[in-house]
């Protein structure tokens, strides 16, 4: 049959049977919106979004108040300590706070796990301290209200609530016969049932969808906000809920009864959402334990033997030598800078050396263990859809640890800037204090968000797995035999 | 009937099938967290025989340095100068959950268990610990996991159509005509399945904690106190069950409705609730009381040193008398001079913090008990609590840690500041006078009795609802 020749009786034959389709739809639609059970859920859903979401922007607020605060304190802090060898100022250090993109609102991801406040000093490179979750009672680990929380857990539920009996209610009321009767085609009802939970679950997702944009849109914040973006973070929520839908038939189909096509979802619902993501976790911490405290700085002291010790003259007698030779003096005093700074200087890159080594170990058990729960992905469409929201929402791990690295990027300068006051500032033997003019030109710390394509790039695992489970719902649904409907 | 109810039972193979996927859920959750605690067990082990060969290499050195065999260049690290236990005997605080440990993970992924005491840590830093918030986010999997949220679906897959099955498959009048009323019929069905599976997950507990290695006999009371809980908490979700059916609705309403609650009470409430905790008890920000300490730190350490000492030895007195008793030499006085000075900003620095570190762990302390108090709203958090609190790894148990442990820092830099204010050496009878850190979940107020009401309260609630709605029944 050749497609592109348009005839009209075509056109109205295939009017016809798209009308057949429509109304069934509309049946399935307005028997959902009779239904009061659902009427309230989708209530609850709304009131439980809105809650989600002023509750949210609270804590962002607050959150960004906070910060913000704390970071004008720690700066002025630094700005007013006294007098003292730059090298003691590296010691005192200063505290970075990480900042929320504005796209948290709609996902806090692992912002309450990871931590906010990073100790920057010399010799050492702190882990983020001050995680959220520290301070919280035992009630986050049920789960965190926020919108993603509402579009991700509990919006399955509600496509499983309206789905769940769209074949069974037909075959327990009777009128499954009635409709094999007047040769309907199965396919057909099967698409006009499809429609119709589908333009219910749209119908309550959009409007959701538009107030949090608009939300976000009037939140002054961190981080752009683009459409395109949002539209794709969109997208993604739309194409988890064409999973469930299509899962939601599928069983529909098959049970006898609506209780048993009811627990089978809502045991796939659980499986997708609780089990599998604990149970992959509880796997990962068993193949990948990440090393404690004792054992990191027992990897550190391996890493650091040997190496020349900023605080300590009698570690660095052969660079004495080397720059006296080098400069053609005999004395340290002699030498055109603090010989004390150089050799700090030396020594901290020793320490950062060591300190890149005990994280890269630290960081690859961390990636084993991500690797493996993404994995269950195979199993849980939860799972992709729960990445991708984080990672669009730049709230995921590996925004943390990009957070992390530009900090350590920083603290070397930091410390260099320090170190070369007191190398030029002074000359070997000299005491010497900086003050709040040195204080005042220490080297500025920022950090810019990974761009889209960035974000894009990491994500298209999570995307692709995405994307198989719904082409795989498809085929299961599409491969439903229309004449196995009598059950 | 009661024959009649377990073939009705044993051969529903969907239930046999449900049941066995939760044994072995159980089983695997049970294990994997005896496995963590046991490889946590082995850590505290190691640290403790890292803290005993200091200890012996530390007596090793003082005998032979005052037995005059040996020298040590900085004088500072001399094991008969006070500075030197700070230094070479640090201490570790060591958290110790119960030995019911492998039944709620608890906070215990969160904080670090061990951590090294010392003089100048940051009192609101909680130590450093490695860690991935991904899996953090997601959480482990344990047995509380199990029993709070997928056994009550195992609950209501299991009773949710006792009333409603018989109606639909045309049984009802069968049931009518026997001698029992209708009534005391569900009502015994309901006990008998709840019997079933109370019994069989109680086994099935038990039987995992064998090959865990968790020890029966030692943790009776907390197992008996968490049958006492799962008992409750079954029977909430078969009362509740058995309410629905009363409405005399079909079975797909039945199990909405009781899906519903499930959602409702494991799902949404805990959410509100935690919303709830944040914005009534807040918790001071620690970034607040860092920039704080900061100051104070700065403040105390640029004050003049001769101002400094002469204002604290007018109030105390007392260490000039014992200074002059000091068999120090005019070397040894001259480092003791310093770390007088030293010690004494130290404990200006953690006296003008004090008020934020007691009001921050206090106001934790506070949100603790508040939301502990609202959680008496869902049956489900009321438990998980619970068991946190026999598995010793509660948020309370943890905070009462954390103040140990500061409690006791204080403690030690008071022991080591005495004897550099007296200018004392360190002699080898001091060492059994030094300050022990000490934890034990024991001392924690579980609030296993009110965790009980509240279980009880909302079992009778139901059972209320269904006296009521069985006259308007009429059965």
């Amino acid at each position: 049959m050749s497609l592109n020749r348009f005839t009209w009786s075509r056109f109205f034959k295939m009017c016809r049977r798209l009308e057949m389709v429509r109304r069934i739809a509309e049946k399935e639609w307005k028997e959902q919106l009779r239904e009061k059970r659902y009427l309230a859920a989708g209530i609850l859903m709304g009131l439980l979004f809105i809650t989600a979401l002023i509750s949210s922007k609270a804590y962002y607020e607050n959150e960004q108040h906070l910060r913000l605060h704390a970071q004008q304190g720690i700066e002025e802090n630094w700005l007013n300590q006294r007098d003292k060898n730059p090298h003691g100022a590296a010691h005192y250090g200063i505290y970075l706070f990480k900042p929320e993109s504005r796209l948290a609102l709609i996902d806090r991801g692992v912002n309450r796990y990871a931590g906010t406040a990073f100790f920057v000093e010399g010799h050492v490179r702190n882990e983020a301290q001050f995680r959220k979750i520290e301070d919280e009672t035992g009630l986050v680990r049920f789960g965190e209200l926020t919108p993603a929380y509402i579009l991700i857990t509990l919006m399955p539920l509600f496509i499983i609530l309206i789905g769940f009996n769209a074949f069974t209610k037909e075959r327990e009321g009777g009128t499954w016969r009635m409709l094999q009767s007047h040769n309907v085609s199965m396919r057909k009802v099967l698409i006009g049932k499809w429609a119709g939970v589908a333009f219910t679950v749209l119908m309550l997702f959009i409007p959701m969808f538009i107030v949090m944009g608009l939300i976000i849109y009037s939140v002054s914040g961190f981080g752009e906000f683009s459409l395109t973006h949002y539209m794709i973070l969109g997208a993604v929520y739309t194409l988890y809920y064409l999973i469930f839908i299509n899962l939601t038939l599928i069983v529909s189909w098959f049970s006898k009864h609506s209780g048993t096509a009811f627990i089978t979802l809502l045991a796939i619902w659980i499986t997708a959402t609780l089990v599998v993501p604990k149970l992959f976790v509880s796997a990962a911490q068993y193949f990948h334990p990440l090393p404690d405290t004792n054992t990191v700085t027992e990897m550190y002291r391996e890493a650091r033997a040997g190496g020349i010790d900023g605080h300590n003259p009698a570690s660095a007698r052969e660079l004495e030598r080397k720059v006296m030779e080098e400069h053609g003096v005999d004395r340290l005093e002699d030498l055109p800078f603090n010989f004390a700074g150089y050799r700090l200087q030396v020594g901290e890159e020793y320490d950062t050396k060591a300190y890149n080594y005990v994280f890269a170990h630290i960081r690859s058990a961390i990636s084993g263990q991500d690797i493996l729960i993404r994995k269950g992905s195979v199993l849980s469409p939860f799972l992709p859809v729960r990445n991708l929201s984080m990672g669009l929402a730049y709230t995921d791990v590996e925004n943390h640890w990009d957070f992390s690295e530009a900090v350590e990027r920083y603290r070397q300068d930091f410390v260099l800037y320090l170190n070369e006051d007191l190398m030029y500032s002074s000359r070997t033997g000299e005491t010497y204090l900086a003050g709040s003019d040195v204080w005042a030109a220490k080297p500025d710390f920022s950090y810019e968000l990974p761009g889209m394509g960035e974000v894009f790039r990491a994500q298209t695992g999570n995307l692709f797995i995405l994307i198989g489970w719904v082409a795989f719902s498809f085929l299961a649904l599409l491969t439903i035999r229309p004449t196995s409907g009598e059950g | 009937m009661i024959h009649l109810e377990w073939r009705n039972l044993t051969s529903n193979r969907w239930l046999q099938i449900s049941f066995l996927l939760l044994a072995g859920l159980t089983f695997l959750a049970i294990l994997n967290r005896s496995y963590h605690l046991e490889s946590y067990q082995m850590k505290i082990h190691d640290v403790r025989q890292a803290q005993s060969n200091e200890f012996q290499s530390f007596i090793a050195d003082h005998d032979s340095i005052t037995a005059g065999v040996k020298e040590i260049g900085n004088q500072r690290l001399n094991p008969i100068f006070p500075f030197s236990l700070e230094v070479r005997l640090v201490p570790q605080a060591v958290f110790e959950p119960t030995g019911l440990a492998p039944i709620a993970v608890g906070q215990s992924d969160i904080h670090a268990g061990i951590f090294p005491v010392r003089t100048f840590s940051d009192p609101v830093n909680k130590a450093t610990v490695y860690y991935n918030p991904a899996t953090d986010l997601f959480g482990s999997f344990d047995f509380a996991f199990v029993l709070v949220f997928l056994i009550p679906l195992l609950v209501i897959a299991f009773s949710y159509n006792i009333l409603s099955e018989e109606r639909e498959n045309g049984t009802l009048q069968m049931v009518l005509s026997q001698p029992v009323s209708l009534m005391a019929f569900l009502v015994s069905r309901i006990l008998f399945r709840f019997l079933i599976l109370f019994v069989a997950l109680l086994s099935v507990l038990l039987l995992s904690m064998l090959p865990a290695g968790v020890s029966i006999s030692a943790n009776i009371g907390g197992i008996a106190m968490l049958s006492g809980f799962t008992a409750l908490y079954l029977l909430f979700w078969f009362g509740l069950s058995l309410l629905i059916n009363l409405f005399g609705r079909s079975s797909s309403f039945n199990i909405t409705v009781l899906l519903g609650a499930w959602v409702f009470f494991v799902l949404v409430i805990p959410t509100l609730l935690h919303v709830t905790v944040e914005k009534v008890h807040e918790v001071p920000s620690r970034s607040e009381a860092l920039v704080e300490m900061r100051n104070a730190e700065e403040e105390a350490f640029s004050q003049d040193r001769d101002e400094i000492l002469d204002r604290y030895f007018l109030e105390h007195p007392e260490f000039i008398e014992a200074a002059e008793g000091s068999t120090a030499d005019e070397q040894w006085r001259e480092l003791y001079e310093f770390y007088k000075w030293f010690y004494i900003v130290r404990q200006n620095i953690a006296e003008a913090v004090s008020p934020i570190v007691d009001d921050y762990y206090s106001r934790l302390a506070g949100q603790q008990e508040f939301a502990r108090r609202i959680s008496a709203l869902s049956p489900a958090v009321i438990l998980k609590e619970a068991m946190g609190g026999l598995a010793g790894t509660s948020p309370a148990h943890y905070n009462h840690f954390h103040v140990s442990a500061e409690q006791f820092r204080l403690e030690w830099m008071e022991f080591i500041r005495n004897k550099m204010l007296r200018e004392q050496f360190v002699a080898l009878n001091d060492l059994d006078a030094l300050p022990q850190f000490s934890y034990s979940p024991e001392n924690v107020n579980n609030g296993f009795s009110r965790a009980g009401m509240a279980l009880l309260f909302h079992l009778l609630a139901v059972i209320v609802l269904i006296v009521i709605f069985r006259k308007k029944a009429g059965l």
